[in-house]
């Protein structure tokens, strides 16, 4: 688990933040699934932006995923908009888990 | 990878209120088929042939089978095919046409009335399917992605469509001489294309898709699935030219061959995505789904002894009987009653829930419907099929008649979660 970001102290309270964000069918959170790439912040406009991956496209479960994901970051960060963009590029894999997760799913 | 603005709503579903009408009929339709079944015990133990069984076979086959089919397919084919269904007003007219006409078709069938009433039921169920198969088709179309999954699930339902036209001339037949044959002599043509096409194929389709997906398993074989493709197709086509070219019974060895082969590798598929997989702990209801996917290779075997057996009547009845059985009650029924709990929560939970995750603290899918009823359901069920089996063989009306009330409890106890769950409605804290 490798999250990019452009505030690291900011990105800790986010990370922390989407750690309560839940894949419903696997019930494993969606940060130690590796599915969180990038954690921006921009003070300006006042918006942090989450760059994140789904197990597969057109997950069923993946627009409450990003919903989640969302409302999580505006109540952590009061008064900045969060925005959700999906990539599949690169693709999540077993290898993106992390040891949590590997724990989790009695891998480890 | 730049961020930029939200793009979630890409990913939009197709919608619960558009689904769940399927799940509800087939729930319903199965306890129907039970109930049926108690009454009708006896008639089991007679040639297949007679209007009580045709009729139970069809409120299991399109009322059960079909309707949750075309709920679960409508569901999970933006799933294989990576992009929306193509119209959600050609699914709710689906809907509209087979719900009609599959108790109408029924009702004939039971009074073994072939008059007005069946060739229109058979009619408005054959346009359903013809719909069905169109929005399948411009979905995979437009989304322009090949896919091996997919193209199970589209050829599937084109062998529905040969079932379904099979199943109306078979209809308007018995008014008007429309077939060089009686409609009778149609019926293992319109069996087999409908149980290995439409269901064999489906299952496998979208199996090989979900399995690994539920068990977070790394195997992946795209080679193997076209090779069971092609071996069921063709399979099928060899059954079609020998069945109408009249070939002597013991040829279809051949195409019955094909078709164990493939049921063997998807076995192989499944076992090798269950030794793969990431997830250690399986969940019972991918168990169950499991147990039947290895059950289908029974009523392979059952059906090439009724090929090699070909000089005892009552032993071929007995065989036949005991082939729709485990098709139906064990390879379909159990999947249907395992996945329906892998998917419907799902949808209802995205349905309530889906905008307020995050906000508030929610149940997980799980969580809204019961799990001890799930329990014993399956352990019920699993007894009615022991004992079933038991009373098929040994030809005992009273285990029978046990056997189809355990049935009965375990459909009411489906019902109850299916039904908990429509009509569940959000509850935060």
């Amino acid at each position: 688990m490798n999250v990019l970001s452009n505030n690291n102290i900011k990105s800790e309270t986010g990370i922390n933040a989407l750690k309560e964000v839940m894949d419903p069918e696997i019930g494993l959170n969606i940060v130690d699934l590796g599915l969180v790439y990038e954690l921006n912040f921009d003070e300006e406009n006042k918006t942090v932006n989450l760059l994140m991956t789904l197990t597969t496209q057109y997950c069923p479960m993946g627009e409450s995923i990003c919903n989640s994901a969302k409302n999580k970051l505006e109540t952590a960060f009061e008064g900045y908009i969060a925005n959700v963009e999906l990539v599949f590029d690169p693709p999540w894999t077993f290898e993106s888990l992390s040891e949590e997760g590997r724990r989790f799913l009695g891998r480890i | 990878m730049i961020a930029g603005q939200s793009n979630i709503s890409r990913l939009a579903n197709t919608p619960a209120k558009a689904i769940t009408p399927f799940f509800a009929y087939a729930a319903i339709s199965f306890a129907i088929a039970c109930l049926m079944l108690i009454f009708s015990a006896e008639a089991l133990l007679r040639h297949y042939l007679n209007p009580e069984i045709i009729a139970i076979t069809h409120v299991l086959t399109l009322g059960w089978v079909t309707m949750i089919i075309f709920g679960a397919v409508n569901q999970l084919l933006p799933v294989l095919i990576e992009s929306g269904i193509y119209s959600i007003k050609l699914i709710f007219i689906t809907f509209a046409f087979s719900s009609v006409a599959i108790p109408m078709l029924v009702y004939s069938f039971y009074n073994f009335n072939m008059g007005n009433l069946a060739m229109f039921s058979a009619l408005l169920l054959l346009t359903s399917i013809f719909i069905f198969l169109v929005n399948i088709a411009l979905s995979i179309y437009r989304s322009k992605t090949e896919n091996i999954h997919a193209i199970f699930v589209f050829t599937s339902a084109i062998w529905l469509l040969v079932t379904g036209v099979t199943g109306f001339l078979q209809v308007y037949n018995f008014s008007e001489v429309l077939l060089s044959n009686n409609s009778f002599y149609y019926l293992p043509f319109h069996a087999f294309s409908g149980i290995c096409g439409w269901f064999l194929l489906l299952v496998i389709g979208i199996g090989s898709r979900l399995i690994p997906m539920f068990l977070i398993s790394k195997y992946s074989n795209h080679k193997l699935l076209w090779t069971i493709f092609i071996l069921i197709n063709s399979g099928m086509v060899i059954f079609v030219f020998f069945f109408l070219k009249s070939f002597k019974t013991f040829w279809y060895f051949l195409p019955l061959s094909l078709v164990f082969i493939a049921v063997i590798m998807f076995g192989y598929f499944c076992l090798q995505s269950f030794k793969q997989r990431i997830r250690k702990v399986v969940e019972p209801q991918l168990k169950i789904s499991l147990i039947s996917v290895a059950s289908i290779a029974i009523p392979v075997i059952l059906i090439s002894c009724l090929i090699a057996i070909t000089n005892n009547l009552h032993f071929e009845l007995k065989l036949i009987s005991l082939y729709g059985f485990i098709v139906f009650f064990v390879c379909l029924s159990l999947l249907i009653l395992g996945m329906t709990f892998k998917t419907l929560p799902f949808i209802i939970w995205n349905k309530e829930y889906g905008k307020l995750a995050g906000k508030f603290q929610t149940p997980t899918p799980k969580e809204i419907y019961s799990n001890n009823i799930f329990n014993v359901m399956i352990v019920i069920y699993c007894f009615a099929i022991f004992a079933f089996t038991t009373g098929l063989i040994f030809s005992i009306i009273e285990i029978i008649q046990i056997a189809a009330s355990l049935m009965f409890i375990s459909s009411v106890l489906y019902n109850f979660n299916v039904f908990k769950l429509i009509f569940h409605k959000a509850k935060i804290s």
